[in-house]
């Protein structure tokens, strides 16, 4: 398994050549201060660029250049950043990467606006693909996408339904069903899809990267969310114990519900009742205790690493054939790292 | 419905595959002795994505027959696909059609190994060998009640015998309704095909007293068989 510091440098390369590309992109017109100029905030605060990453990565495995990928990378790049914004209001979230979030900044009806406009301004990279793709593979493209963009609001609505009607039977079924609809279809499977689709032109099965890609993502959503319960603020860009705040049904808040007794999963369901605002610090201290106890932090851990084995396991079968190169030992540092990261 | 095998992805030659993949139970910086240790959770994942397939799938088909000019657009030029993006609302509509229906195409490629299947009499019509068989129950179904759906199945090969076990996924609706996956049941099973030869299998459908209306789809296929998946519509009102 190679080491993940030539990972992180491929993984800004490729994520600096594609906000350029955005940066590039945006029109260069009023307005400005509402609409433009805030466009590029998300994607200039350091985030880590997997899904450009895996599409460019993807298409250089299989034969095609960087350059080639770069409009489905931006276009992919723009979605998840569109998500953000909007996911951030819908979670009522207040920091981003370190900074406030959009709606904590500028205002809700600003940031939903800026949200749209990154979904509008998605389609048009897609658009001038048909210049250097054509009309098939572009259509084809056109296609990964709209699925991808059904999957994630599919999964969003899921979490959030759960949310609204305070949900406290679920299992981990459910939330890997919603965390495949939510995040990784976007996040793993189609950059990867994409990226394949185009180096080969066409010519590869795209479903031969789905299991790689789900149990990569899986990994990454689970890592992620321990780290918001564990992990240090600095590094990580977000309010630690922010979900437990949120009510967010993650792996481990499922395995605390499903592990407790019933009368302190009465408490948990009353704490989850409330609106966030009515959350105390000390309620969230009690939630923690609770999963410490147990012993929910190393269920997720554990579930994690057994995903990114199955992701490994995955990879050589997906890419296995393929020529050694930098790209390829990319995308399986990214499976170690997904696990290791701190941030 | 057990986890795929890993035969059943498309993949290139084996010796490059043996070559690349790592021993069995290979401890691996970072992720420890894990890589050959089948957890609960990779099998519940796997699970779930040939659900979630399989029901894209079915919702494909349904809106299949809407398709009207997608060869068209297939063998088309720019300058018709960019007049297509700049027409105004009505082709919109047109548009959705169209990515559904590559959608459906995109899907449906996740198998080139399927063998003849035959609803009754009738032939599967997609005309298509790149996409999986819909079997449609051929009438709704209320809680309680069963229906058998007689499947013909042709084997194509000249010179192997096919012992087809069959096996399904829980029925599941749009509304995360679930009916166990035991509810259907496959006579004969498993079903002994010679080459070349044809063969009848009854699929008993048991809709549970509790079963919610819906439409419930899973997802059939022949135990370590690369060439046999078909997804199964039941609609219970």
């Amino acid at each position: 398994m190679p080491s993940t510091e030539p990972f992180l440098t491929k993984l800004g390369i490729y994520r600096d050549l594609c906000l350029q590309s955005i940066v590039d992109f945006i029109p260069d017109r009023e307005p400005k201060k509402y609409l433009y100029d805030l466009v590029t905030v998300y994607p200039s605060r350091g985030g880590k660029g997997f899904r450009p990453g895996l599409c460019m990565a993807a298409c250089n495995i299989f034969g095609g250049t960087t350059a080639d990928a770069m409009n489905s990378a931006m276009a992919l790049e723009l979605f998840h950043n569109a998500f953000l914004v909007h996911d951030d209001i819908e979670d009522e979230s207040d920091d981003r990467r370190g900074s406030p979030t959009m709606h904590a900044a500028h205002g809700v009806g600003i940031a939903i606006n800026v949200g749209d406009a990154m979904n509008v301004l998605s389609i048009k990279p897609l658009m001038n693909n048909i210049f250097s793709l054509g009309p098939n593979l572009t259509w084809q493209i056109f296609s990964e996408i709209e699925h991808m963009v059904l999957e994630s609001v599919e999964g969003q609505a899921m979490e959030l339904g759960w949310r609204r009607d305070n949900s406290c039977n679920l299992e981990d079924d459910d939330y890997m069903r919603m965390i495949l609809k939510k995040t990784c279809w976007y996040t793993c499977m189609h950059p990867i899809r994409i990226g394949a689709l185009i180096g080969s032109r066409g010519n590869v099965n795209p479903s031969t990267f789905d299991r790689f890609g789900y149990y990569l993502g899986a990994a990454f959503q689970i890592q992620d969310d321990l780290l918001n319960l564990i992990g240090d603020e600095k590094k990580y860009g977000k309010e630690i114990c922010g979900d437990v705040l949120e009510g967010k049904r993650t792996l481990m808040l499922i395995h605390l519900l499903n592990s407790c007794t019933s009368k302190e999963k009465e408490r948990i369901q009353r704490y989850l009742s409330k609106d966030r605002k009515a959350r105390t610090p000390r309620d969230v201290e009690w939630v923690m205790k609770m999963m410490r106890k147990y012993d929910c932090i190393a269920y997720g851990r554990k579930n994690a690493q057994n995903l990114a084995g199955a992701a490994l396991k995955e990879f050589y079968t997906a890419f296995g054939h393929m020529p050694d190169s930098e790209d390829k030992e990319f995308i399986e540092s990214m499976i170690l790292y997904m696990i290791e990261r701190d941030y | 419905m057990p986890a795929k095998t890993k035969g059943q992805t498309e993949q290139p030659q084996n010796a490059a595959k043996q070559k690349a993949t790592p021993p069995s139970g290979i401890n691996i910086e970072g992720l420890g002795n894990i890589v050959d240790n089948a957890s609960k959770i990779v099998l519940k994942a796997a699970n779930i994505l040939e659900e979630e397939i399989a029901r894209g799938i079915v919702t494909a088909k349904q809106i299949e027959g809407k398709m009207t000019d997608v060869q068209k657009l297939h063998g088309g030029n720019k300058d018709e696909l960019f007049v297509r993006f700049r027409k105004d609302a009505h082709d919109i509509i047109d548009l959705l059609i169209d990515f559904t229906a590559i959608t459906l195409k995109g899907v449906g490629s996740l198998s080139s190994r399927i063998i003849n299947i035959k609803q009754g009499t009738t032939t599967d019509t997609t005309g298509d060998s790149q996409q999986i068989p819909l079997i449609q129950a051929p009438k709704d179904l209320k809680a309680g009640e069963v229906l058998e759906v007689p499947i013909t199945l042709e084997n194509d090969s000249k010179t192997d015998v096919k012992s087809i076990e069959f096996l399904n996924t829980a029925l599941i609706d749009a509304a995360n309704n679930q009916i166990a996956a035991d509810a259907i049941s496959y006579d004969p099973n498993p079903l002994k095909l010679q080459p070349g030869a044809s063969g009848n299998v009854k699929i008993a459908i048991k809709v549970p007293q509790n079963a919610k209306p819906g439409s419930y789809t899973c997802f059939i296929e022949g135990r370590n068989m690369t060439n046999l998946k078909a997804t199964l519509l039941v609609k219970v009102i």
